[in-house]
């Protein structure tokens, strides 16, 4: 005769050998930065594998539709490419008429500057005074 | 009557310095026990193997907020029990199974005999069990394995003492009707 206990213990005893490598990982922690790429790894991309997953997808539908569309651009260049030059002219006209309206009148030639007038001695300088 | 883990000399102050000898101990202590509450409950392998490791990492981190040193074994269950919950919320299916609140009988009466099993009926008594709701088969796994007393057991499950009472009161009952009627 056997308590529930034992018969549940029984039932389960296979695997113990797993159990035993589970606490022996568990009771020597990693250093703290292995625990904290690992809880990273964890939270950030493998839970919400799924959904990276999904987003991955995503990207690849646009790469692929952006390679498609430049895949077709040449064709498109060569089409136009006869009023190319016109239009590129047509593109630069603007701009011309707009620096020929701001160019302002060619700048003067300045005067040279005058030399200072010569003074007269110290001992030749004539002091007046006016009393009102 | 079972050796229950609060009469034991485990060495959690120890734990609690950062002693993996210490660690190794407790987890070669509980690794069956937690592993087999687990599993009854999940009924997967690997989906079991996974929570108790989550458990015990759990553990040796949280520790700290372990407040009592002879609790220690209901503390662990209960992280477990967590795991649990959280496994089943994640898989959206079985939570409100254990969440759902038992009716309250008007008196509980604790059956002090124990349960014996005689070989050719374990095959049976474990396909008795799984037929037990799981708020039911939760707290009468948490009694045979650990024979945790009820307060031990509300803490675990995070329900009241009442509930508890009333859950075990109608494991037992419904467990003893469906062994009577095999």
């Amino acid at each position: 005769m056997k308590t529930p206990r034992e018969v549940l213990f029984q039932r389960h005893r296979a695997v113990e050998a797993k159990l035993d490598a589970i606490s022996r990982a568990a009771a020597r922690p990693s250093p703290r930065a292995v625990n904290f790429l690992r809880d990273f790894w964890l939270e950030v991309f493998w839970t919400p594998r799924r959904i990276w997953a999904g987003l991955a997808a995503v990207w690849l539908v646009i790469l692929a539709a952006n390679l498609d569309f430049h895949a077709g651009a040449p064709r498109m260049t060569a089409a136009v490419s006869p009023n190319a030059g016109g239009f590129l002219i047509a593109l630069h006209e603007p701009e011309q008429v707009m620096a020929e309206f701001t160019r302002g009148p060619a700048p003067q030639k300045a005067e040279p500057p005058k030399p200072p007038a010569a003074l007269p001695p110290r001992s030749a300088r004539h002091v007046e005074f006016r009393i009102i | 009557m079972l050796v229950v883990a609060e009469h034991e000399q485990l060495p959690v102050a120890q734990a609690r310095a950062g002693e993996p000898a210490a660690w190794e101990r407790l987890f070669r202590r509980y690794r069956l026990p937690v592993y087999v509450y687990v599993f009854e409950l999940v009924h997967d392998e690997q989906a079991s193997l996974d929570i108790v490791q989550e458990t015990f990492i759990a553990a040796t981190r949280n520790i700290g907020g372990l407040r009592e040193d002879g609790k220690f074994g209901g503390w662990l269950f209960g992280i477990a029990h967590q795991k649990c919950i959280q496994r089943w919320r994640k898989q959206d299916r079985e939570s409100a199974a254990l969440e759902q609140a038992a009716q309250e009988p008007d008196e509980f009466e604790d059956d002090a005999s124990e349960l014996l099993i005689r070989r050719e009926q374990e095959a049976e008594f474990m396909s008795l069990l799984e037929q037990l709701p799981l708020p039911h088969r939760s707290v009468l796994l948490l009694h045979f394995i650990e024979d945790f007393s009820l307060e031990e057991i509300a803490r675990i499950t995070e329900t009241s003492l009442g509930t508890v009472k009333s859950r075990l009161h109608y494991a037992k009952k419904n467990l003893r009707k469906l062994w009577e009627e095999k």
